[in-house]
């Protein structure tokens, strides 16, 4: 077990199904807070898709499913604005009391996010591990 | 303020990856980190000047503008020199203020000054 203050930082740059990058991202997520780490898992480029609501898989694992696991046990998922707004995730504003873009389509364990959201994880992060993006 | 490395080893306008990477780099220096991008392998594509314009052509971010933006903002650009020789890239095309650096030598940077190193 870690004393509860170390943090690991998590960049997803892939969808989910199509490698197996996000069924990484949420087992080692997984681990780490039960090893009492706190997670902080941002979703960037193709990997903001991992935020869809309502995934079904019949042969894999689920990653939707998991990120809500991630999130009730304290883990911060975010997703960028932009990518996600591009992919047609972003049906409204920036909801200020909330502190994140409007979405019916996205989980509500994800919160859509400026990009900066990914730059407190680089700054604060004791280690940060990034899937999908080389 | 973390040190971070930004590694770009696509091309600019093919895939996503170098953009992103850019503005991971650029939203780093606003927030007053140091920032070492590192062009290497089809990355290198990335540094050349005189890129067209292409939010008018192909409708994606202009990698050269983002290059401009990070040095303007004392960010450290870097190319490999080994990848510019294999592809028949000048130094003297590349954009103004990027260095270039033999590989032992970025290799030596990035443990002497990476500390978050994130590749794109």
């Amino acid at each position: 077990m870690v004393d509860g203050t170390k943090t690991l930082g998590i960049m997803l740059f892939t969808s989910p199904y199509g490698s197996q990058d996000a069924d990484h991202v949420c087992r080692i997520a997984e681990r780490a807070l039960d090893m009492g780490y706190g997670v902080h898992i941002f979703l960037y480029g193709d990997g903001v898709h991992a935020q869809l609501a309502g995934q079904d898989p019949k042969m894999f694992y689920n990653v939707g499913a998991a990120l809500e696991r991630i999130a009730e046990k304290g883990g911060v998922i975010k997703s960028c604005v932009r990518c996600s707004q591009a992919r047609g995730y972003v049906d409204g504003g920036y909801d200020e009391e909330e502190d994140r873009y409007r979405s019916s389509k996205s989980l509500d364990a994800v919160r859509i996010y400026s990009l900066y959201g990914f730059i407190d994880i680089i700054k604060d992060a004791d280690t940060l591990i990034t899937f999908g993006s080389s | 303020m973390p040190h971070v490395v930004v590694e770009i080893s696509h091309p600019p306008f093919g895939h996503e990856h170098t953009f992103a990477g850019l503005y991971v780099a650029t939203a780093c220096l606003s927030k007053g980190m140091d920032v070492i991008v590192v062009l290497r392998g089809d990355g290198v594509y990335t540094g050349m000047r005189g890129q067209v314009d292409p939010q008018k052509n192909i409708s994606l971010p202009a990698t050269e503008a983002q290059i401009e933006d990070i040095l303007e903002l004392d960010g450290t650009v870097v190319a490999d020199a080994g990848a510019l020789v294999m592809r028949g890239i000048e130094s003297d095309e590349l954009i103004e203020g990027i260095q270039v650096r033999e590989s032992s030598d970025i290799h030596a940077l990035i443990l002497k000054e990476g500390e978050k190193i994130i590749a794109f």
